[in-house]
């Protein structure tokens, strides 16, 4: 099934053309409107004549989240005010977020590709989808809603969090899709079977769509098994259209992007070289047809590769593998932007912490901060020592929101790797 | 009797920070037994994940050196060591002659060898405690005393 499928099916050699087209556009429009780019232009050596075929595209400097930071609130606008009707931003707990524009055309855009994504899994407008993401500044939620609209699915939204409601509404008005977060899909199997509901028998899911955190393989067959439903893949980014960017098909293994509207690099994130067809690096992401805030390579800090062989199901669009991490540091903790950073300044700043710590993520969003003390402070007595870790995991708590489980360790018993220490270890099972 | 005097009663505890984990104490006392030196007496207290054991040893100034070299967590804690009466209130009559001079006990631990019951105190201050200690009719031990026990 389709939704749009002259699009989906697009001859490999009449997709490259597009996007050439709408690249050329794109660069042209935001050489001409914002400063931010002409001046990047510049300092790079380009113009938009400079590009003449795709590969072209590499001579273009990356657009970074930092300079998305840097640019707020409105430094990367590419149109008139007026004809902005949406803003989303990141969720960034501190600092300045990221602040994304839509156009109508924009809003339309993405809920298209949302619709494309949705007909692709066997949605059909029968359905009735129960959107369990954060309706708000995040896209998560609405983007789906929209695309779900447009498919003509019978929305509700419920947005996240209480159990009692979701089943309530699940049993009530028949769902058959239900959107969450891995997390929040885990729990609440969970608490169905806590509440004695066998989704089997008394719900009528059939599917699910998974996204807005990395997880794995084996969280997908958790989920599925717990509720007999399908799983999907889902993946996007508030700095695009938020979810639709790419997403699963019937054949759940790996996500087709829709390259008629993103064109997508795999570049080595220390180097910043692309990579070969097939090779593991960071997505770099340009928007092909965004009219407000159109970003040029944008990186993406999103771990994958690109999967060459064609799909079953037709769709020549290539698919991303699943993410298996962040080239940056950013950590997402109980839905809470985490930097690594930000727990470094905190236990720097205590008297009696050492030099080294360590970051352990694990189970299902449990946080370990592992700490050398300064055995200079050490006089031997365990009290002191008790002291010194409640006064770290409340400094950390105030920090970062999140009240991690803070274990002292011996000076010099964490590995120094060469360089750059390793600080977090990322074992979470989702 | 002048602080000078006092310091021979100080008993030197070898204090070292221990993560909770399989192999830590086997490490520490492996390293002093490498070095030849002998634990006489040991205690641990432990919290949330680590703890720290406190060991009195026959050369307390050379473990010190070695557990430092091999970048073990280590310092040294001064304990009064007293010798308790064998009999019923024995601690009783120590634990109240310290309160009755306001001395806070910190820790305290207490061994028994060849019939002689010895308690090692660490205490807020060293010594007023050994002062009343011994005013009061206890017998404290010097360090090189309670080595020998």
């Amino acid at each position: 099934m389709y939704w749009d499928k002259e699009s989906e099916t697009i001859d490999r050699e009449e997709l490259e053309k597009l996007q050439l087209r709408r690249l050329k556009k794109t660069v042209k429009h935001v050489f001409e409107n914002v400063p931010f780019y002409q001046e990047k232009f510049k300092q790079a050596g380009v113009t938009p004549k400079d590009l003449r075929t795709l590969e072209d595209i590499r001579r273009f400097p990356f657009t970074t989240a930092s300079d998305l930071r840097a640019a707020y609130p409105d430094g990367l606008l590419a149109i008139d005010k007026d004809h902005v009707i949406r803003l989303h931003t990141s969720s960034g707990t501190t600092g300045k977020p990221k602040a994304v524009f839509f156009s109508a055309k924009d809003i339309d855009n993405a809920a298209e590709l949302m619709a494309r994504c949705l007909v692709m899994t066997g949605v059909t407008k029968s359905d009735v989808l129960q959107n369990m993401m954060t309706y708000g500044l995040f896209t998560g939620a609405l983007v789906m809603h929209y695309g779900a609209e447009k498919v003509g699915v019978l929305v509700i939204p419920a947005g996240p969090g209480n159990s009692e409601r979701q089943l309530m509404l699940m049993r009530d008005f028949n769902t058959t899709v239900f959107h969450a977060t891995p997390t929040y899909a885990l729990y609440f199997s969970d608490f169905l079977e806590s509440k004695g509901v066998d989704p089997r028998k008394d719900l009528k899911l059939k599917k699910a769509f998974i996204g807005a955190e990395p997880y794995t393989e084996e969280t997908r067959k958790k989920i599925e098994t717990a509720l007999g439903i399908d799983v999907y893949n889902s993946y996007g980014l508030s700095e695009m259209n938020g979810p639709g960017v790419a997403f699963e098909c019937e054949y759940k293994n790996g996500m087709h992007l829709w390259e008629d509207n993103f064109l997508m690099e795999i570049i080595n994130p220390e180097t910043g070289e692309p990579l070969p067809e097939g090779e593991k690096g960071e997505l770099v992401l340009t928007t092909l047809c965004r009219e407000a805030m159109p970003l040029i390579r944008y990186r993406t800090r999103d771990i994958t590769s690109i999967i060459t062989e064609p799909c079953k199901c037709g769709r020549t669009h290539r698919r991303i593998a699943r993410i298996t991490g962040r080239s940056d540091d950013m950590l997402i903790v109980r839905g809470v932007n985490i930097f690594p950073q930000q727990i470094e300044r905190v236990l720097m700043g205590i008297r009696g912490v050492g030099r080294n710590y360590q970051i352990i993520l694990q189970g299902l969003d449990e946080m370990t901060v592992q700490a050398e003390f300064d055995p200079s402070v050490f006089d031997g007595q365990v009290e002191h020592l008790v002291q010194l870790q409640n006064h770290i995991v409340d400094k950390l708590a105030e920090e970062i929101l999140v009240r991690p489980k803070v274990e002292l360790l011996s000076p010099g018993s964490l590995p120094v790797s060469e360089g750059k220490a390793k600080r977090v270890i990322d074992k979470r099972t989702i | 009797m002048d602080r000078t005097e006092l310091t021979k009663y100080q008993v030197k505890l070898i204090a070292i920070f221990a993560e909770n984990k399989i192999g830590e104490l086997a490490r520490v006392s492996g390293v002093l037994a490498e070095n030849q030196l002998n634990i006489r007496w040991v205690t641990i207290a432990s919290s949330n994940g680590f703890g720290v054991v406190k060991l009195l040893v026959n050369d307390p100034m050379k473990a010190f050196e070695v557990l430092q070299k091999k970048s073990i967590p280590v310092t040294i804690v001064n304990v009064v060591a007293v010798e308790v009466e064998d009999k019923p209130g024995g601690l009783y009559a120590i634990a109240k002659c310290l309160a009755d001079n306001k001395v806070n006990v910190h820790n305290a631990s207490g061994y028994v060898a060849k019939n002689r019951a010895i308690l090692l105190v660490e205490v807020s201050d060293f010594n007023s405690a050994v002062s009343h200690l011994q005013n009061s009719g206890f017998k404290v031990l010097s360090e090189s005393e309670a080595l020998q026990v």
